[in-house]
């Protein structure tokens, strides 16, 4: 089959892309286009290999002999061809980006990062291939640890390296859990392949044991509120390149995870397993959504946004287990392809959002845009592309964003019918409210972040002095929001995939999504049925442009005259500006109660009180969960460890004697 | 056979009463020198000649080639003598005397009516009693002792359950042990030079 023959270049192509970074290591320039060029043809032959794996059909091929665990497959299911296109399209999105952003890296260690990068990539291309649980557990460490390796990779300030540990020791928390689920489904399984785990002998008990570890260790790696402390941390550590890749692909490893325990091993669960991830979702997504408009350091704003947006692939994975629990197969199906379909698009917009994180910060020298500023006249196509990926993300017509997220709401109002009785109703209720809210906090949030960035004056000489980002770190970001926008307007063929791609699995059909309506989104699950035609909506816009463009016209054009902005009479400066913490105080003050915000106040005294005073004003906010769950967490952890440091008492006598103790109990127990 | 038992026995709880560095060491001697010729008295049992050449191998590791480097690094430490032990000399034997009770009661409950009970009880004992002598005493030289005369339980151990091991582990082993004691005296001696006292109650300052 050509899609193994791809596959296999992909894996091959890759290592050689780690294989040059190191061979390649004196010669900065050459390394830098030769090994990101060999990870951009990597992730094009995963595209190639994901598109030929839906054309032509599965494909399995066994990859080596594992002593003692058995035969290692890499086995290319649609599932596995669904997440391969993603992380392809995204990958080969960040590597031909890469060149240019890194020319800041030569220098700095950039052969070790280039390796890393490389290293990472095939990684989590085996991460979605490998059908060997400790194969897959060898290949989940190697990606935690080159992405590590990646957060790391400025460690001169001392903030990358607390973000790097944290990111390090929540990784293999989750890690740990992740291990426990899988050893749990091999021992009722009797063996590590996916195709025996699929049919594990479990208790109910053991099944909830698996579903709750598989939950958290996943949910670590997604972050998912309240395992997420790391996230936000380590995406703006990273350099952004791999911040988009971390931000767009590595966290959807945790919903491929996810989708395989839940899907495919476990199938339909007990009704509180779609309720308790709904839940954890929807807090996700609010929290997240609050915090990032909290923030403004234009990569952490991202990253937090990262958290609302696994909420809501979550929440829509929580009501496909909702639905296959109350026995409604077809609205499982709907509420799984809105959460995948999500996935993909949360890939391509966020990846665009950090790319264009990723000029300003080379352009400008810093992240903090309440000192940027005016900079879409510097960088004009930045900011277009940036503006595209802003409306995606904030799911407004016709971009990709908004699909899916109207799915995922089509999926929450049927949710009655699959909870049932009055707590089904509230919770439809509840959920739409708060994911609605989500949706207009993420607007506001991006207006704030494109606002404040890129429009009015400048605020200080580095965003002044700002140019446009090079054509080869452009491009990939045109591309990308190009695809937002394909996807936004004409869905079809991706929803035709994820189609194939929910078609085998237990307790979800797929059959009567999307049938009847070629040009539009419809959903004709038996309780329900919903057209959307998104190019029905699109003429529509068209029109009212038109319409407006045309009014315009007749009106005949209006003098125009060049000059400042009319400020009664002064010439206007930056400090009369808009702040980024003062476009997001209204919303501080009504959610004052989740986030708790404390203004600290300078005022230094000028010689007169009216005029002339300097004005040093910081907000900070309570971040809830490090408060009420991490920080008691840590304090119960060293308490424990200072008493049991006694046992530590520095002298050898007592030591040999712990030995005597344990000799002595270990042969009362074997005579017992 | 017997006899020899209750003279290791005899050694063993020399070795709980005794604080002289040197008098230890002579001790020692003595009792590997008897685990050798309780290996003589096995093969001679057995009729199995390898044990020939395990006694043979037993006695110039253990009673010549460390005991000698044990002579040496004890002519070096003058002024070093045991002080204030965890227990006086009649309270570890006192220890000892129970640890042989605790050895039989093991035994019989383990393994009851087995041929070699009286040897693999001694072993035993010497096994605990050796950890007790290094968890009593606070002198490097006596701590090695100490862990040597374990080791000797442990060789007995061996050579009362099987029908003696291959000759090339018996090998193994005894290297071990030699090598293990000569890593310990050169940091006995290197105790000696920074601490200026191989007393090693003083470790319990390198804790951080």
């Amino acid at each position: 089959m050509i899609a193994s023959q791809f596959y296999l270049s992909a894996l091959g192509v890759l290592f050689l892309g780690v294989v040059s970074a190191f061979t390649l290591r004196p010669k900065e320039r050459i390394l830098n286009q030769v090994a990101h060029s060999l990870a951009a043809l990597g992730n094009i032959l995963a595209v190639l290999c994901a598109i030929f794996i839906f054309v032509q059909g599965e494909v399995s091929l066994p990859l080596f002999d594992w002593l003692v665990m058995g035969t290692v497959t890499a086995r290319l299911d649609y599932l596995s061809a669904f997440f391969m296109l993603v992380m392809g399209v995204a990958g080969a999105a960040a590597s031909i980006y890469a060149p240019g952003y890194c020319r800041e890296y030569y220098g700095r260690r950039l052969w070790l990062m280039a390796a890393s990068f490389n290293a990472f990539l095939l990684s989590m291309l085996l991460v979605f291939t490998v059908s060997h649980a400790a194969a897959f557990i060898v290949v989940w460490e190697t990606m935690s640890l080159t992405s590590f390796l990646l957060v790391n990779h400025e460690w001169e300030k001392e903030a990358n390296r607390r973000a790097a540990f944290v990111y390090l020791v929540m990784t293999h928390v989750g890690t740990v859990l992740i291990i426990s689920a899988f050893l749990l489904l091999a021992t009722g399984a009797g063996g590590f392949d996916f195709a025996l785990l699929k049919q594990a002998n479990l208790s109910g008990f053991e099944r909830n044991a698996v579903f709750l570890c598989a939950l958290l260790g996943f949910g670590t790696k997604a972050g998912m509120i309240p395992v997420h402390v790391w996230l936000p941390k380590a995406h703006p550590a990273a350099p952004s390149h791999v911040s988009a890749l971390m931000s767009g692909v590595m966290i959807k490893t945790a919903i491929y995870g996810l989708c395989r325990v839940l899907l495919d091993f476990l199938g339909p669960g007990p009704l509180w397993w779609g309720e308790l991830l709904m839940a954890l979702a929807i807090v996700s997504c609010v929290l997240g959504v609050l915090y990032a408009l909290m923030e403004h350091d234009l990569k952490r704003l991202l990253a937090y946004c990262s958290v609302d947006n696994i909420g809501i692939i979550l929440l829509a994975m929580g009501a496909g287990l909702a639905f296959s629990a109350g026995g409604q197969p077809a609205l499982a199906g709907l509420a799984w392809t809105a959460a995948l379909f999500h996935t993909l698009n949360h890939a391509l917009f966020k990846s665009l959002l950090f790319f264009g994180a990723g000029a300003v910060l080379q352009a400008t020298g810093t992240k903090d845009f309440e000192v940027l500023g005016g900079l879409i006249k510097k960088m004009p196509y930045t900011a277009f592309w940036f503006l595209i990926g802003s409306a995606a993300i904030s799911a407004l017509p016709p971009f990709n964003g908004f699909v899916s997220e109207w799915l995922t709401f089509q999926a929450l109002f049927y949710l009655p019918a699959g909870l049932g009785g009055i707590g089904g109703r509230v919770a439809s209720a509840i959920l739409i409210a708060l994911l609605g809210l989500t949706g207009a906090l993420a607007a506001a949030c991006f207006v704030k972040a494109f606002g404040i960035t890129f429009l009015a004056k400048p605020r200080s000489e580095c965003a002044a002095r700002a140019a446009e980002a090079p054509k080869a770190m452009l491009f990939p970001m045109g591309t990308l929001a190009l695809l937002c926008i394909g996807l936004g307007i004409w869905p079809q063929p991706v929803l035709e995939m994820l189609k194939a791609v929910l078609a085998g699995y237990r307790g979800v059909s797929t059959a009567g999504l999307m049938t009847s309506h070629w040009f539009g989104l419809t959903v004709e699950a038996a309780p329900a049925a919903g057209v959307l035609g998104v190019p029905v909506l699109l003429a529509l816009l068209a029109a009212g442009a038109a319409i407006a463009l045309a009014a315009v016209h007749f009106n005949g054009r209006s003098p125009r005259r060049v000059a400042e902005t009319w400020t009664c009479g002064i010439v206007p400066t930056p400090r009369m500006e808009y702040t980024a913490t003062g476009f997001s105080k209204p919303i501080r003050t009504a959610f004052a109660a989740i986030l708790r915000p404390q203004r600290h106040k300078v005022v230094e005294e000028g010689g007169n009180g009216y005029f002339g005073r300097r004005l040093a004003y910081h907000v900070s906010i309570h971040y809830v969960l490090n408060d009420k769950l991490y920080r008691p967490f840590n304090a119960g952890v060293i308490k424990a460890a200072t008493y049991s440091k006694k046992l530590q008492s520095g002298s050898l006598q007592v030591y040999i004697g712990y030995i005597l103790a344990v000799m002595i109990v270990a042969l009362a127990w074997s005579v017992r | 056979m017997n006899l020899l038992i209750i003279l290791l026995m005899f050694t063993a709880f020399w070795l709980t009463r005794t604080t002289d560095l040197r008098n230890a060491v002579t001790v020692f001697l003595v009792q590997s020198a008897m685990v050798a010729a309780a290996c003589l008295v096995v093969g001679a049992e057995t009729g199995e000649t390898h044990f020939f050449l395990a006694a043979l191998l037993t006695l110039v590791i253990k009673a010549v080639l460390i005991p000698y480097a044990l002579y040496r690094i004890v002519g070096r430490l003058r002024r070093e003598r045991e002080e204030e032990s965890l227990l006086s000399p009649n309270y570890s034997s006192l220890a000892a005397a129970f640890a042989v009770v605790l050895a039989y009661g093991f035994i019989d409950r383990a393994l009851p009516g087995v041929i070699s009970r009286d040897a693999l009880a001694a072993a035993m004992s010497l096994i605990l009693i050796g950890l007790q002598i290094i968890i009593i005493r606070h002198q490097a030289v006596l701590q090695i002792v100490g862990l040597s005369t374990l080791e000797n339980g442990l060789y007995l151990v061996s050579l009362s359950v099987t029908k003696g091991l291959p000759l090339i582990i018996e090998f193994g082993i005894l290297l071990d042990v030699l090598i293990a004691v000569v890593v310990l005296v050169i940091l006995t001696y290197r105790l000696k030079i920074s601490w200026l006292s191989t007393d090693t109650s003083l470790l319990q300052k390198l804790k951080g």
